[in-house]
């Protein structure tokens, strides 16, 4: 019975000393001043080694009085108070905000301070941060040895987001969990999100950056939640959906792309992002680029995100044999169809998400006006013809160059 | 009382049989187009019911000297023949034969209306507009043909045009150089929608695709032009009329932009005092350019691909400058430096 008494009173003067122990460690901290002053900011944020120089000794400890704590002086009674009002009553209260941290809430002070002496910083139990929280949060231990991207602040330490005590947000964080924490330091992108003028909606959703990225990180770039930005986008792009600027109803993906195998190569990757910007930008659709609206439009190779990766010549050039495959002889069918003031846009004739009737992703039908024209392609082995909404019949062939009448 | 019933049957039996012995004696009837009937576009469709057994043919004779003949089939009664009008009046003799003994002639008289022949472009006196789509006239089609329209109004034309209804009867107006998008995919709906504008009232409901008249606002559905030409200055009659259909033939035409004539023709038609070829710009009166500057002939320097002719100082649709003028700012001049350029 003596024994065990003994024993919670060493617990409780170990509480009491991790007080005076916080104290020290900032006269320490002060005392290291100049040397700290020459970290970057990036190695004050990441530096995540607590293993002190000294002895961390908390300080009623290094005093050698017990009866701060304990109730006698060999430390070997019972302790004063119950933790954690014995902490309180050096330590401000650790417990005063909305969530509190479960070994804080308990009392349990001492689960992860050790209250006599430590060999590290804040008179912690283990010498880096994340292990002393992976230690009881085994799971998101695993998940950071495992996982292939992990968010630098996550792997740097887990209170860089988490208050290890308590917080007015959910699990402790600092600020609210789904855009408000993620801004404190990505504030470029919450200057963008809001300033652009076409914006995406996923951002007005409940979850918000949450909605496509997982803040610990995942097997994915960018910690996308899942494996590709496609599959991505077409968890919500699975129905359609309405612009918040115009209320434009748009297309739902999903559909449109089982429907029309025939994929344009950054779908084929499963890289939306190759030409969208998911965090909003000031072109149509969110594109990065700039890209026209319209059946007509002034040919621009800067107006078309599309020459990010095609090359303009196969526009620009009047006569080619090798820039582009629509050409009636050396004839550039495309430099006829979309070069000049009033040019045919990529859109009049190209889907470019996916098509299934003709190769090339040339679409079924081609919208102008409220009309959607079908544009009756067919393909020979060496050019091909269509009847659309512009003309009759027209023929082009890159080894027989072919007159049309009409 | 019977006795009396009777006697109203037999009455009634006579009288109907000497109607039909009268109508025997000719041996065909003209049940499309009325007599004295006025178009507005150039074809005429003739619908020839054969009333006797011995006819073996039909002749439709214009007055110019072109003939169409038909084969009369002994299980075919009804036949119908579409014939190009010239502009004005037009006289057309439908003409039955027994081999070739000539049995009866029906003449009919018909009038082209077109706003593109100076004085041919008043309605005549005494012609009524011809309308075909009412429902007592397709009555008689319902035999041979499916008066049902199919044309598809969800502006998703048919894969394959020939299967719209209309084209069966209506296929042969397409043989343009150039069409246009509507009507070569056969959404004629979209324009024939039977409804009716503020020229046109007075032709409510005589057929079912009657088109409205001024027409701009089936063009703009599309087009999307007219909230920019009205907020221009000055605006060319037509324009301000909301009839685009006057200068262009909404089914398609031989010329550039389905213009019903080329556009040097087609301006002159109504701006005949410039037809002269010549046109005085007050500092071209000199010798040297024969008192004039030229309105069509060579190249348009300002528009490289096209030949020079009206709309290449004159917006045809409307402008801020005087005369319709291509001009910027507000010197009327500033035309002349699109080819002027020193």
């Amino acid at each position: 019975m003596k024994r065990r008494a003994f024993y919670i009173l060493s617990i409780l003067l170990l509480l009491h000393s991790g007080l005076f122990a916080a104290k020290a460690d900032t006269a320490e901290s002060n005392s290291t001043a100049g040397q700290k002053s020459s970290l970057t900011e990036d190695e004050k944020f990441y530096g995540t080694e607590l293993r002190s120089s000294k002895k961390v000794v908390h300080p009623p400890y290094e005093w050698g009085d017990c009866t701060v704590c304990h109730t006698d002086a060999k430390g070997e009674g019972g302790l004063v108070q119950d933790p954690p009002d014995l902490c309180y009553m050096c330590h401000e209260p650790k417990d005063g905000k909305k969530f509190i941290h479960g070994p804080v809430a308990a009392g349990a002070c001492t689960a992860c301070h050790n209250p006599h002496e430590s060999e590290n910083s804040k008179l912690l139990v283990a010498a880096s941060i994340n292990e002393l929280c992976t230690s009881c949060h085994q799971a998101k231990g695993e998940f950071l040895h495992t996982t292939t991207h992990i968010h630098p602040p996550v792997q740097d330490q887990c209170i860089n987001c988490h208050d290890p005590h308590t917080e007015d947000h959910l699990y402790q964080l600092k600020a609210d969990r789904f855009m408000d924490i993620c801004v404190m330091c990505h504030v470029d992108k919450e200057v963008w999100t809001k300033e652009v003028s076409v914006k995406h909606g996923a951002l007005n959703r409940p979850r918000k950056c949450l909605e496509c990225h997982d803040p610990h990180g995942s097997e994915n770039p960018k910690f996308l939640i899942k494996e590709t930005s496609k599959d991505l986008c077409l968890t919500c792009h699975n129905e359609r959906l309405v612009t918040d600027e115009d209320g434009y109803k748009l297309v739902n993906m999903a559909k449109h792309l089982e429907e029309n195998p025939d994929w344009h190569g950054p779908i084929l990757w499963g890289d939306c992002a190759a030409c969208h910007n998911p965090h909003g930008s000031n072109n149509l659709r969110m594109l990065k680029k700039p890209f026209p609206t319209k059946f007509y439009d002034k040919f621009d190779k800067n107006h078309y995100i599309c020459f990010e990766c095609h090359e303009p010549e196969k526009i620009q050039d009047e006569f080619t044999t090798t820039a582009t495959n629509f050409r009636n002889g050396d004839k550039n069918m495309h430099f006829l169809h979309v070069n000049g003031d009033k040019g045919r846009t990529c859109r009049a004739c190209h889907d470019f998400h996916g098509t299934k009737e003709y190769p090339h992703h040339l679409r079924k039908k081609t919208s102008f006006g409220k009309i959607n024209f079908p544009i009756r392609y067919i393909e020979t082995d060496t050019g091909g013809s269509c009847a659309p909404a512009c003309h009759a019949r027209r023929h082009y062939d890159r080894e027989t160059p072919k007159v049309n009448l009409k | 009382m019977r006795l009396l019933s009777l006697t109203l049957l037999l009455l009634t039996a006579l009288f109907g049989k000497a109607e039909d012995a009268n109508l025997s004696a000719k041996s065909i009837e003209i049940i499309e187009p009325s007599n004295k009937s006025l178009y507005v576009g150039e074809r005429a469709t003739f619908v020839v019911k054969v009333l006797s057994k011995e006819i073996n043919r039909l002749i439709i004779a214009q007055d110019e000297g072109t003939t169409v003949e038909i084969k009369v089939l002994p299980v075919k009664r009804t036949y119908c023949k579409t014939i190009n009008l010239h502009v004005g009046d037009n006289i057309i003799h439908v003409k039955s034969y027994r081999g070739e003994t000539l049995i009866d002639s029906v003449t009919t008289e018909l009038y082209f209306l077109s706003e593109l022949f100076e004085g041919l472009d008043d309605e005549p006196e005494g012609f009524e507009r011809h309308y075909f789509h009412s429902d007592t006239k397709e009555s008689s089609c319902k035999a041979c043909h499916n008066m049902t329209s199919n044309v598809p109004t969800d502006g998703e034309p048919f894969e394959d045009v020939t299967k719209t209804t209309c084209y069966e009867c209506h296929k042969g107006m397409l043989n343009t150089k150039n069409t246009h998008a509507p009507a070569a995919n056969w959404l004629c709906l979209d324009c024939h929608d039977g409804k009716f504008g503020e020229y046109n009232m007075q032709d409510e409901g005589k057929s079912k695709y009657l088109v409205r008249d001024p027409v701009e606002r089936n063009c703009d559905d599309c087009h999307d032009v007219l909230q920019e030409w009205n907020s221009k200055k000055y605006s060319h009659g037509p324009v301000n009329d909301g009839r685009c259909i006057r200068c262009h033939n909404p089914h398609g035409s031989e010329n550039e932009f389905f213009l019903r004539k080329s556009i040097w023709d087609l301006c002159t038609t109504c701006h005949a005092e410039k037809a002269t070829g010549k046109h005085i710009v007050s500092s071209f009166v000199f010798a040297r350019n024969q008192g004039a500057h030229p309105t069509k002939g060579p190249k348009d320097p300002a528009r490289p691909k096209r030949s020079f002719a009206c709309s290449s100082c004159h917006n045809p649709h409307g402008s801020n400058g005087i005369f319709l003028l291509r001009m910027k700012g507000s010197m009327p001049f500033s035309v002349c430096s699109r080819c002027h350029q020193k």
